[in-house]
């Protein structure tokens, strides 16, 4: 006879029916609920939430899954910044972004739980399933801080499940330390009325590599935590699947940008192991090769770049992929690049900074070097994704528009995108995306290596290989016939074509669209990973009747066209960004020293609008409730 | 006497015994007959040296071969190899080796007579058959037990499975069209990855140019290319842009439509090879060959073929063009433009796929003759498989005694042209393997002329030992003739195959019962009246002498062939034969035997001259010429300059310019840009002081100055000394 | 023999091969604006030659270069030139190479570009040992910022960075480079020696592999006298001779009488000619044509489009999940890419 779980809250305890029984419970819906699991790392937390996301999407549900990683490899277990695992928002509707406090946790110690409490991720009064073992802990200490931890959470109002996880997995496995977290996706399953079988499939798909005893056992812990919580948990909750037409992929950030890389038909990815980028250059250099393609890793972020900048050079625009430190690093490169105008695709995943900063964590500083990074003027075109569907589409774009103006294009994402999973509908591959092989055909002698069309510094590049073309390009100031400038004008007009480019190709932009109404008292202007959260708050405020409407960027250079007469039909502006900007709450600050974080520096100095912002560096992804919040302030006028 | 695998297993297994079985005799002593039936009535008499010989399946020799299937290596093997082979890699001091030995040697004899019942059958299929036999026969239990468990490791020990071929009159064709097979398959593979290579290269080159071609600066190619509406693009105003700034040329395009035909050319033939390198690669059996049964039909067949060729030869030579960047059309255009025979070399011809051509003497359609010499003189890779069936008595057992007998068209194929000739007889085969694969391999024609024995064999003499007989009688010499090899006959002719070839005729000896039952030995050669006594269709041309007969002047052919051309009237030729009781009698021959004797003496006389010595034929390496004394590599020593007159060490000079700086018109740069004194007299001699100072590798000596009245001149030579080394 | 072998014989291609030869004129780019006497032009002229006999298509042939004056060469040669960024002409080469088999590449570089700002990427180029042909012009100075230390300038050296003269011992980059992993083809040239700076240029392009020519060069601006100590007493230098390195023809044999007989296949010898002191090995130090190169090793495919959607669509089916719950599985669908087709 399965142990029930003793459910002790301020309320009174819930009814029990005969032999600890529970009365048949009719599940609760919902439209949307975020699941929290924790563990120490190494417990398999990750890999149950994964899991679970896979399940409840291929239910038809909408996921957004966001890893909780400690900073380091080897925390000390139980300890409150170790917690590793996973949040999984699950909705009927579109769920873009990790949404806001968690409404169910499963904790496997309770030392990684206060973590999350402390992080404020727990909705006040949530469901907890706590891992119980640790109250006969042989350590009293351990015993001691677990009923500590225990009694101050009741306390504070939440509904805490104590669950002798491993000893209801040893009926079932010899190691329960490994196999409760199958346990608990059974248990999960059960809440959330999830299918068995599809639960089944997964756990088959995760252990795919394993052998099939392995398979086995897992599918055993499956079961035995699906009927288990049947039987003794009053929980159960059901949120609709939205029908769906189309088929799904569900992938995080970081695969999607790799997937993209490969589908622009770009062959050559240089790198050097960074975080948050390199995960991308772990699955391309497991899956390059099939491809046709090659990662290379060098021996520093400058050699890597200057390896992809030589493969441009002699065949097809090649790609860097990298993160804030190793971006700064590249930046004489870059600078060549657009010098010698070269394509070249660089991708950074944005982390926490300056310096090194929070490797693991998000954040948006580096927008502006994106932009003006490196010395003199050398322009490249920026992107930013600001979905995970983004990071599959942007590479194939940024690599086409490399090689059509023949320059550097920066493609900016960050560290939440990069390990959120989603689901959005399965790409159809074309193979007009694939980049055409490199021209090696004949050149009139007389054609010259930097023919600049005046009006738009369009010019035909040419290739080693190509008979005729030969030529010394060169960082050097150099005429259309890339010789080295001695003449006094010559270095102008060099800069002057190059950046007609940019210019010219900025009149080719569409109009961003406003979401929301087009006017209104309050426009709210981000960028990047925090779409989702600025729409979703920007929703919520609109159906209460607020005239506020969002407007999110893509390309931050050039910029589109129009976006000037946008900001101008709103009472106010203010961006909402993930980079440090000076609070005026500070005493010294005035709106006259006041740092500005990055978009809105731009945003005032192109237009000349008087654009606030409001930004948050805690390094965790965006919360749609602290933008609801904001706004409200913002409005309020305070 | 010995037929040629038995000679060489003796040696090899170390088993002598089982080699040449001497003849049974019975308790009286008496030599009990070979049990030989008589095909026409009369009497069969056999050749006393083919005494023992009557029971072949008692005797291990190169047959039956098996036709191995897939893999490296060789590709045909005799079975007794197969198991010799697997028996030798076993350690001999192991207790059961004897046994498995003996089991093994049991099996051999089964399998080959399951061959012989069924043609084409599988190595394993045939293993398996013989093993049941012999565990039915095997009376222990636990005897039964062991045996299937070893007899089925050996098989597997073998590893290679094959089709089990016995020495029929098919079994030349076989063997060849299995040489084929691999042959053609390997190259069709080789060239299959070759074109798919070169296509993809083409491919690329095409795609460039599309990419290069105002097309995908379309609204739409812009579209499709750019990821999709996420781009956030006005793809009309982009291809305006594009356009407006004409980076895209109209011309573009030109090449990717002139690569278009040569392409599908290629594609098309990558496709034909792939699926040819498929249909040679046959699951078990024997695939069926497209092997042309004359030549005229050989002939069109090489026609359409030859226009093929020269067509796809054509696109990949557009397509190789236009890779390296050097198609002109007003030369190249004509490359295309159809099939133009002429357009191939001689060496090209030579090297285009070849065609299998296999013809039986005996059934040639008229004018196969003179198409057949006119191939081996040419240059087209065919490779003819001539079956012989006829012995240099054919003609006259036909009575037709003016007839060439067909075996002749190879020794002629010889001097034909560059073509490639075996002649052997079909027993001779397995050891030749090589031999033929190098004919099918050569790049030109090439004859393979075989003797398979006769098309109504004497009764109960095996197809075998009559091809063996052939050999060894010297009727159809065994030799190979590669153009390939060195350009003088020692080089490219080798008698591989014939025994004894430093003989007229080889010598064997035979033991015989005189009449007080002693034994008598008496060493004798074959010669080709021994090979006709098998031929029932020249009984009337030998004349049995009993023993009470024999006389003196009875001489062995050989030695009666050794007599001064004047040979004594009254002497007669004869060979030892013995008729159906085993009865040991002379037979005198007739005087056109005696001539087709003295004719093959004769021919094979001609071949030793062409021919190294025999210990010399195996595996012959052209000798390299000797190399011709190479020029000096350093330049010989300039005279030393005389130390008036100004010069520079050219060698050494590093282009430094400060020289010609100097003085332009006196300085110069060779071809190599290294600085010479151009014109002395086109400066003054301080220029010259000057530059030889600023040499920075002091290479520039002034010697004496050429106008005594310069001024300040004794200056400059003190100076100029330090340089006049 | 393959079906392309029996297209060269075919008849007209005979035609074809009145092509024009290469002199070495084709080669000659813009004119050199070194100083007079600089020992650069010997190695330009080397490379000139160099190409004109082993007749490289300038179309097919990059010369990679840093910053500095050797780094200035790929303009005065008549091929593609790639002059790029202090200390990073090697990487920018391996880039080039990798998936540009074809192209013969050279990479000019000098002494403060190579062992100094782009010293790292010296370390791995050796150990990627790609297919390349690296001439460092080593004057012992900063040239083009007008005399700073360089990490070869001798001790005591007085430069405009060190007034009391150079404080340290100079690098030995040959002794380093032969201690470097996969090292496959070490060197030593000096300018004022073009022939025998020709004949180890040539060694070194035909050899298969990284080859590492440290080239001594004189500058006559900033540091005109270094190595007169060599060029007035040529029996200072010592000639490494081999049938497997060079053989110096009688005009310089006549000036360089000091030889000794190494063979490149001995690193302990050539360790011990590199640390030497009292005199100057010029000659083929070491070389091992059995190192792997990264290219090979790396061997990118080169595979059709449709193969390539062809594998992406097998990925994308591993992160496929259907609105009915079932996972995708088209990997019946999916065409395996074909076996390895060469690159380039």
């Amino acid at each position: 006879m399965a142990r029930s779980a003793a459910v002790h809250t301020a309320a009174a305890p819930v009814e029990r029916g005969a032999a600890g029984r529970l009365p048949k419970v009719r599940p609760l819906r919902v439209r949307d609920h975020i699941v929290e699991i924790v563990s120490d790392s190494g417990e398999g937390a990750q890999r149950c939430g994964q899991a679970f996301a896979s399940v409840a999407a291929r239910m038809g549900n909408d996921i957004w899954t966001v890893e909780i990683i400690p900073a380091e490899i080897e925390p000390p277990p139980r300890s409150i910044a170790g917690a590793s695992g996973n949040r999984i928002r699950i909705g009927s509707h579109e769920v873009s972004n990790g949404g806001n406090d968690a409404d169910l946790v499963v904790a496997f110690n309770e030392q990684v739980l206060l973590g999350r409490v402390r992080a404020g991720a727990l909705r006040p009064g949530c469901d907890i399933l706590l891992e119980s073992k640790w109250r006969a802990h042989r350590d009293p200490e351990v015993a001691a801080q677990y009923a500590a931890a225990y009694e101050q959470l009741v306390a504070e109002g939440y509904r805490v499940h104590e669950i002798p996880l491993e000893e209801l997995c040893l009926e079932h496995s010899s190691a329960p330390e490994r196999g409760k977290n199958m346990f608990v996706l059974g248990m999960l399953c059960a809440i959330y009325s999830q299918d068995l079988g599809i639960a089944r499939e997964q756990v088959a798909f995760t252990f795919r590599k394993k052998s099939d005893e392995v398979v086995r056992r897992n599918t055993e812990l499956l079961e035995a935590g699906y009927a288990w919580a049947r039987q003794n948990l009053d929980l159960r909750f059901e949120i609709p699947a939205a029908p769906r037409t189309e088929v799904q992929v569900a992938i995080n950030g970081n695969t999607a940008l790799a997937l993209g890389i490969m589908a622009s038909g770009m062959d050559v990815c240089a790198m050097y192991p960074i975080t948050p980028a390199t995960s991308a250059s772990h699955y391309l250099s497991e899956v390059f090769e099939n491809v046709g393609g090659i990662v290379h890793q060098a021996e520093d972020e400058i050699a890597a770049c200057a390896f992809a900048i030589g493969a441009s050079y002699a065949g097809k625009c090649a790609v860097t992929i990298t993160s804030g430190p190793g971006f700064s690093l590249k930046q004489e490169l870059i600078g060549f690049a657009a010098m010698a105008e070269i394509p070249l695709v660089v991708v950074d995943v944005q982390r926490g900074g300056p310096s090194t900063g929070q490797p693991t964590k998000v954040e948006q500083g580096d927008l502006l070097q994106a932009i003006f990074g490196g010395h003199g003027d050398a322009p490249r075109v920026v992107l930013a994704a600001s979905t995970i569907e983004d990071c599959f589409y942007l590479p194939i774009t940024a690599r086409r528009i490399a090689e059509t103006l023949n320059l550097p294009v920066i493609l900016l994402s960050d560290a939440s995108l990069a390990t959120a999973q989603t689901t959005f509908a399965r790409p159809e591959l074309r193979r007009e995306w694939f980049a055409a092989p490199p021209d090696q055909s004949a050149v009139d002698a007389a054609e010259l290596p930097y023919d600049w069309e005046r009006r738009t510094g369009l010019h035909r590049r040419l290739i080693p290989g190509q008979p005729g073309g030969m030529h010394t390009l060169t960082g050097l100031a150099h005429d259309r016939s890339s010789a080295v400038a001695y003449d006094p004008d010559v270095n102008e007009e060099g800069l002057r074509q190059r950046s007609l480019k940019l210019v010219a190709f900025q009149r080719t932009l569409l109009t961003p669209e406003v979401f929301g109404e087009p006017t209104g008292d309050l426009l709210v202007v981000g960028w990047g990973s925090t779409r989702g959260a600025i729409e979703e708050a920007i929703a919520a405020l609109r159906a209460e009747g607020h005239r506020v409407s969002a407007l999110h960027l893509t390309y931050l250079q050039p910029m589109a066209p129009g976006i000037g007469d946008i900001l101008r039909r709103f009472g106010q502006v203010m961006t909402v960004e993930m980079s440090w900007a000076d609070r005026l709450a500070d005493p010294l600050v005035t709106a006259e020293n006041r740092r500005y974080s990055n978009l809105a520096w731009l945003l005032r100095a192109r237009y000349l609008v008087d654009v606030d912002c409001w930004s948050e560096v805690k390094g965790q992804p965006l919360k749609p409730a602290t933008v609801e919040r904001v706004i409200r302030r913002k409005l309020a006028g305070r | 006497m010995v037929a040629p695998g038995v000679t060489a297993r003796a040696g090899r297994t170390g088993a002598g015994d089982e080699s040449l079985p001497a003849p049974r005799r019975d308790g009286r002593g008496k030599a009990v007959p070979v049990p030989v039936a008589a095909g026409d009535g009369q009497p069969v008499m056999i050749p006393a040296l083919l005494r023992s010989y009557g029971d072949l399946g008692a005797i291990r020799h190169d047959f039956p071969v098996v036709l191995l299937q897939g893999g490296p290596g060789a590709t045909v093997a005799p079975l007794a190899d197969l198991l010799d082979g697997l028996l030798h890699q076993l350690d001999p001091s192991a207790s059961d080796v004897e046994g498995l030995r003996r089991d093994l040697y049991r099996l051999e004899t089964r399998i080959k007579r399951l061959a012989d019942a069924q043609p084409g059958a599988l190595l394993s299929t045939l293993w398996s058959q013989a093993t049941a036999e012999l565990l039915e026969e095997t009376g222990s239990e636990e005897r039964r037990e062991a045996l299937g468990p070893e007899l089925e490791t050996a098989r597997q020990a073998i590893g290679r499975d094959g089709t089990v071929v016995p020495c029929r009159s098919d079994a030349a064709r076989l063997l060849v069209e299995h040489a084929w097979h691999r042959l053609r398959s390997e190259q069709a593979t080789r060239d299959a990855e070759v074109l798919d290579d070169l296509i993809s290269r083409v491919s690329d080159v095409i795609d460039a140019e599309r990419a290069r071609a105002p097309e995908s600066a379309s609204p739409a190619a812009l579209r499709a290319s750019m990821g999709d509406a996420h781009s956030g693009i006005d793809f009309e105003a982009l291809s305006e842009l594009l356009h407006t700034a004409g980076r895209h040329e109209r011309t573009a395009g030109a090449r990717a439509r002139r690569l278009r035909e040569p392409l599908q050319a290629i594609e098309a033939e990558r496709d034909r090879l792939l699926g040819e390198a498929a249909s040679h690669v046959a699951p078990g059996g024997l695939p069926a060959v497209a092997a042309y049964e004359s030549c005229a039909a050989a002939l069109g067949a090489w026609r359409s073929e030859m226009e093929r060729q020269t067509l796809l030869l054509g696109a990949i030579r557009l397509a190789t063009l236009e890779l390296e960047n050097r198609y002109r059309a007003d030369r190249h255009d004509a490359l295309f433009l159809g099939p133009d025979a002429e357009q191939l070399t001689p060496e090209a011809r030579r090297a285009l796929p070849p065609l299998l051509v296999c013809l039986d003497a005996d059934r040639l359609a008229p004018g196969d003759w003179s198409a057949l010499l006119g191939i081996l003189a040419s240059d087209m890779p065919l490779k003819i498989l001539l079956a012989v069936h006829e012995t240099p008595g054919g003609p006259l057992a036909r009575r037709e005694g003016t007839a060439t007998w067909p075996g002749r068209l190879a020794e002629m194929a010889m001097l034909l042209g560059e073509a490639f000739v075996v002649q052997t007889a079909a027993s001779h085969l397995p050891r030749l393997a090589e031999s033929v694969t190098a004919a099918l391999r050569h790049e030109g024609p090439a004859l393979l002329s075989v003797f398979v024995g006769p098309s109504s064999p004497a009764a109960g003499i095996p197809t075998y030992v009559h091809c063996a007989a052939a050999v060894e009688s010297r009727a159809v010499p065994s030799f190979v003739y590669d153009p390939g090899r060195g350009t003088d006959w020692p080089d490219r002719f080798a008698l591989v195959g014939s025994p004894q070839a430093e003989l007229a005729w080889p010598r064997h000896r035979v033991a015989y019962e005189d009449p007080d039952g002693g034994s008598v030995e008496e060493e004798l050669a074959f010669t080709v009246v021994d090979l006709l006594v098998l031929d029932p269709r020249l009984r009337r041309h030998f004349g049995l002498v009993p023993r009470a007969g024999w006389h003196p002047r009875m001489l062995p052919v050989a030695e009666y062939l050794a007599l001064p051309a004047k040979a004594p009237a009254d002497s007669l030729a004869y060979v030892y034969v013995v008729d159906a009781a085993d009865r040991l009698h002379r037979a005198v021959i007739s005087r056109d035997l005696l001539a087709i004797a003295r004719g093959c003496a004769t021919h094979w006389a001609k071949l030793q001259g062409l021919a190294r010595p025999t210990t010399a034929l195996v595996g012959v390496a052209p000798p390299v010429a000797p190399e011709a004394p190479s020029e000096p590599t350093t330049a010989a020593p300039e005279p030393t300059p005389s130390p008036d007159a100004a010069w520079i060490d050219t060698a050494l000079c590093t282009t430094c310019d400060e020289c010609t700086a100097l003085n332009p018109r006196m300085f110069a740069y060779n071809e190599a840009k290294q600085a010479f004194i151009r014109d002395v007299r086109a400066g003054t001699y301080r220029e010259l002081v000057e530059a030889a100072e600023t040499c920075p590798v002091c290479i520039i000596h002034p010697g004496k100055p050429l106008d005594p009245n310069e001024p300040g001149l004794d200056e400059l030579i003190a100076r100029a000394a330090s340089f006049s080394r | 023999m393959t079906i392309l072998d029996s297209l060269s014989r075919l008849a007209p291609l005979r035609l074809d091969l009145d092509e024009t030869a290469y002199s070495i004129g084709d080669y000659e780019g813009a004119g050199t604006r070194w100083c007079h006497g600089c020992g650069n032009s010997a190695i330009l002229t080397a490379l000139q030659k160099l190409c004109a006999e082993e007749q490289l298509p300038p179309e097919k042939t990059v010369i990679v270069s840093g910053i500095g004056c050797a780094s200035r060469l790929p303009h005065y040669m008549g091929t593609y030139g790639f002059h790029g960024l202090h200390g990073r002409a090697l990487p920018t080469a391996e880039g080039v190479k990798v998936r540009r088999p074809d192209l013969h590449v050279f990479v000019s570089t000098g002494d403060g570009d190579c062992f100094s700002i782009g010293a790292a990427h010296w370390i791995h180029a050796i150990r990627y040992n790609m297919d390349m042909t690296v001439m460092v012009h080593d004057n012992r100075i900063y040239g083009l910022t007008k005399k700073q230390a360089s990490p070869t300038s001798p001790r005591g050296l007085v430069t405009s960075t060190t007034p009391r003269g150079v404080k340290l011992d100079p690098l030995n980059p040959v002794a380093a480079t032969l201690g470097m992993s996969n090292v496959s083809f070490v060197a030593q040239a000096a300018d004022w020696l073009p022939s025998i700076l020709y004949d180890i240029l040539h060694r070194a392009y035909l050899h298969r592999g990284l080859s590492f020519i440290h080239i001594l060069q004189r500058c006559p601006n900033y540091l005109d006298d270094d190595f007169d100590e060599y060029i007035r007493h040529p029996e200072r230098v010592v000639l490494l001779t081999h049938p497997q390195g060079i053989e110096p023809e009688d005009a310089v044999a006549r000036r360089f009488p000091n030889r000794i007989e190494h063979d490149p296949g001995d690193m302990a010898h050539a360790l011990a000619l590199a640390r030497m002191s009292d005199g100057l090995p010029v000659g083929i130090l070491y070389r091992d044509d059995a190192v792997p190169c990264y290219e090979d090793l790396l061997a990118p495919r080169r595979l059709p489009v449709a193969s390539r959607i062809a594998a992406l669509e097998h990925e994308l089916d591993r992160f496929t999940v259907r609105p009915d719950g079932s996972r995708s599985d088209r990997s019946g669908e999916v065409i395996p890419p074909p076996a390895r087709a060469l690159a380039g």
